[in-house]
């Protein structure tokens, strides 16, 4: 049970969305697809979903080409920014409809959980605002019980109490019935306990797919004045540092060896950190 | 592959019917007016010539609405392009065939109440039974009738689909294009073929053909309804699906 993505190329025109990625995501697990504006996430998980063609290469699921096959298709749900129910659907319909479509929604949990957001069934989805459109679209997901779940930029537009709503139903819908998710999303302190696996992905390219805590164990921030510093991470990959007065920052790339000089400070790098350096670091490339 | 065919045609069924009612609805209230014309107002001699010209017309602005938001929901919905369209182009024919079957039942009572002081007809005895417009159909007439209203309606129903999807995949000065070209075309090659001896034959000659039978005529127009949802298809099959709105 895996969505295996095979050298999947795409072009608009000049443009190379996507160049020869390649990934596979397995069963029951949470996955995290970061990358900065333009990088391919979208482009990858409409690809995934057969919205859009790739130029080359293909996305198995369970085995199966995905490509006009409504099999494959039915195991996976996008949670898209974008919305592509009719204008004049009601929430309520388009529940109904959903339900007629994916045998297992959860009709009950949805209605519950609209309830929970504050979410009127009886409004259109094209009048509802930018927060609301999203929380449905949420509650869809949280409700069809695929065994794929595709989030992007799931939390659009919502407050930090619906953020933090979502969060926490995510998690328990997640516990109760296991299934893959990729979360793709650009509040990464946000997600950051919740994805077990980082893809990491650039101008088309994937820069990263490990394991977060492997991710984590292999970086670290050290700090202090700018000379002990400098000496302490000399000969060591910098993927970026900062200098306030004479105190400096430095994200090391690797497990910090040797001992600590004294007056320096050594942490842990957290994924979003570990993101803008790395961004940074391919910047200057 | 197999095809996920029911949840598509139950929602695509649904959204035709209450597209067809308020249209069948007018209908009825137009043949209601007419009573009332022709017996409380005295008004003498009505008839109704236009219900399956009317239905084309129902249809053919069908075809231009409904088959994009049926494409992207079902992109939503986990069903794939092939699925939609054949979905949705299944839904459509039974939604002509039941347009057409209501309307023969709702002429055919109406001509029973009426007697000879209104004249109801439909393309069927406009074209093949023009000396005998007051008369009642026979049971194959009927039949032939609601065949001939269902082949159109599907013909203009694919027109229809053709240019929503072909202005769809078009891009801007390509759609200006299309949009100067098709009615040039049309101006252009009727005039064309009746300046030209030999084609101007050749098209009496496929008139003639169609004239002579019922049959023929809706061997043609479901010819070219097949054509137009061929092109159709090509066109969406490799469509990026994406969102006419933000939200």
């Amino acid at each position: 049970m895996s969505i295996e993505i095979r050298n999947v190329t795409k072009q608009f025109g000049d443009t190379l969305a996507l160049d020869h990625v390649s990934l596979t995501l397995e069963e029951n697990k949470i996955y995290g697809l970061l990358g900065n504006n333009g990088a391919g996430k979208s482009t990858l998980l409409s690809i995934i979903t057969d919205r859009q063609k790739a130029t080359e290469g293909c996305v198995l699921v369970d085995g199966e080409n995905v490509s006009g096959n409504d099999a494959a298709l039915g195991k996976l749900f996008l949670v898209g920014e974008q919305n592509l129910f009719p204008d004049d659907m009601k929430v309520k319909r388009a529940f109904d409809t959903a339900q007629m479509f994916y045998p297992n929604f959860d009709r009950a949990y949805a209605e519950a959980t609209a309830e929970k957001f504050g979410l009127n069934l009886k409004k259109k989805i094209t009048a509802l605002s930018t927060g609301y459109a999203s929380i449905f679209r949420l509650i869809l997901g949280l409700s069809v019980n695929t065994p794929y779940l595709f989030f992007d930029e799931p939390v659009l537009g919502l407050d930090a109490q619906h953020r933090d709503l979502f969060y926490r139903l995510l998690v328990e819908k997640y516990a109760e019935n296991p299934c893959t998710i990729v979360i793709s999303t650009h509040l990464i302190a946000e997600v950051a306990n919740l994805i077990e696996h980082t893809i990491i992905i650039r101008t088309g390219r994937i820069l990263k797919n490990l394991p977060t805590e492997e991710l984590m164990a292999d970086a670290f921030t050290v700090s202090g004045p700018a000379a002990t510093v400098d000496a302490f991470t000399s000969g060591r990959h910098i993927l970026t540092s900062s200098t306030l007065g004479g105190l400096k920052t430095a994200c090391v790339q690797g497990v910090p060896e040797g001992e600590l000089p004294v007056g320096l400070e050594l942490s842990k790098i957290n994924l979003q950190d570990y993101f803008i350096s790395m961004m940074e670091e391919e910047d200057q490339k | 592959m197999k095809m996920n065919l029911k949840p598509v045609f139950r929602y695509e069924m649904r959204d035709y019917l209450m597209g067809s009612w308020p249209f069948f609805a007018v209908i009825v209230a137009i043949v209601i007016a007419s009573f009332a014309g022709a017996f409380l107002f005295n008004g003498g001699e009505v008839s109704f010539m236009g219900y399956g010209m009317a239905a084309c017309i129902c249809l053919f602005v069908f075809g231009v609405v409904e088959p994009r938001p049926a494409l992207r929901l079902c992109a939503q919905m986990g069903v794939s392009r092939r699925t939609a369209f054949v979905g949705n182009l299944i839904s459509a024919v039974a939604d002509c065939a039941i347009l057409a079957l209501a309307g023969e039942i709702l002429f055919t009572i109406a001509k029973v109440f009426a007697g000879s002081r209104m004249a109801f007809s439909d393309i069927y005895q406009l074209f093949y039974q023009n000396e005998h417009l007051m008369e009642q159909l026979s049971i194959g007439g009927h039949v032939l009738s609601i065949l001939l209203n269902t082949a159109c309606m599907l013909a203009a129903y694919c027109l229809g689909m053709f240019f929503t999807f072909l202005f769809w995949r078009l891009s801007k000065v390509w759609c200006v294009v299309a949009a100067v070209a098709i009615p040039l075309t049309l101006n252009i090659v009727p005039a064309a073929v009746y300046r030209c001896v030999p084609l101007a034959r050749a098209a009496r000659a496929f008139i003639d053909l169609l004239a002579s039978s019922a049959w023929n005529l809706m061997g043609f127009l479901v010819i070219v309804a097949a054509v137009f949802a061929v092109i159709s298809y090509l066109l969406v099959r490799k469509a990026n699906i994406k969102a006419p709105t933000s939200k």
